[in-house]
């Protein structure tokens, strides 16, 4: 199953119409923290700017608190994506009643980097370069 | 404007809250901010209304950022940096550190004075009006004092490698602390037709 909503209504509203984007606190803790994206109108001029780079559907998931209320069944969408060099996940639904958008999640992934270089500063996972004969001074 | 409804789901189970959040800058200079936000007890989204969470971020870290500037000054100054050298090799307007310490700075002023925290030798450059080529040395010669620095430290060690064939000569450096590889030069070579040689810099 591919997403329930288009991304790129969702770019189009976070450019033209901000306010109908609502930020759950957590992630936008999480986006300032992780991303130094420090306000509301960062994360959402970022968002609108692409700056979810090459950001790859992952799954969608019912909107649990939805169905609870009113039997109703939103879905949330989950991308992972990136940025510079950080491996994110992003997720976001949308109240078809009201038109809003909830941006869920906007933080670090829990997944290791799948392009994570071998060979860069701060990140090298090759054995071939741990130390492997330690001779001490005598 | 008090606002009674979850801008999510526009249920009127709703409820403030107040919030206390720990943060950090970039050196670890520890702030704190408080905020008001509504939680909807339907939806459970959590959602700052009134922006009240950027206005006290943003409050609480302009002035974090004051007492930051200021480190950073004094380290600088104790490793032989003056101010007044930092602000003519980037052109600066006399003074402008001294105003960014008193009076806090932007974004990019922000920027640029946790740059310089960490890579000083950022000055000698922009002093050469960004020569490309003494850019170049100085980082060949800031990456020569990692590693030097590293091998002589007592919780770091330090290999280098030197892998040469007929086509290419590589060098890799790596500099491991915690059993966590934190620095390395150049980049893995081809494994075939190689002459390898090792050398581990040993502690002074």
């Amino acid at each position: 199953m591919g997403p329930h909503h288009s991304f790129d209504d969702f770019e189009q509203c976070c450019l033209e119409t901000p306010k109908n984007v609502i930020i759950h606190d957590p992630a936008k803790v999480d986006a300032r923290t992780h991303f130094g994206l420090k306000t509301d109108d960062d994360i959402k001029h970022f968002v609108a700017q692409k700056g979810l780079t090459d950001r790859a559907f992952i799954k969608r998931d019912p909107f649990g608190a939805a169905q609870d209320l009113r039997g109703e069944t939103m879905w949330v969408d989950v991308y992972d994506f990136w940025s510079g060099d950080k491996f994110g996940y992003f997720a976001l639904v949308r109240n078809p009643r009201n038109g809003a958008w909830l941006i869920k999640s906007f933080t670090l992934n829990d997944k290791r980097n799948p392009r994570e270089p071998r060979s860069s500063i701060g990140s090298i996972t090759s054995t071939a370069f741990l130390p492997h004969k330690r001779r001490d001074k005598t | 404007m008090k606002i009674n409804n979850c801008p999510f789901c526009s249920s009127e189970n709703v409820e403030n809250r107040t919030i206390e959040k720990p943060d950090k800058l970039p050196d670890g200079t520890p702030f704190k901010y408080k905020y008001e936000v509504l939680v909807c007890l339907d939806c459970d989204t959590i959602t700052d209304v009134d922006k009240k969470n950027d206005t006290a971020y943003l409050a609480a870290h302009e002035s974090a950022k004051k007492q930051y500037v200021d480190k950073i000054c004094q380290d600088l100054s104790n490793k032989g940096w003056s101010m007044a050298y930092i602000e003519r090799a980037f052109r600066l307007p006399q003074r402008t550190i001294t105003r960014w310490k008193s009076q806090g700075c932007s974004a990019s002023g922000m920027a640029l004075m946790s740059l310089v925290g960490i890579m000083p030798w950022l000055a000698k450059i922009a002093d050469h009006n960004y020569d490309q080529a003494i850019a170049a040395g100085e980082v060949i010669a800031q990456a020569g004092n990692l590693i030097v620095g590293a091998a002589t430290s007592n919780d770091c060690t330090t290999t280098v490698k030197i892998y040469s064939s007929e086509k290419s000569l590589n060098i890799i450096a790596g500099i491991h602390k915690n059993q966590k590889s934190c620095a390395i030069l150049s980049t893995e070579p081809q494994t075939d037709n190689i002459i390898n040689t090792e050398y581990e810099l040993l502690r002074a």
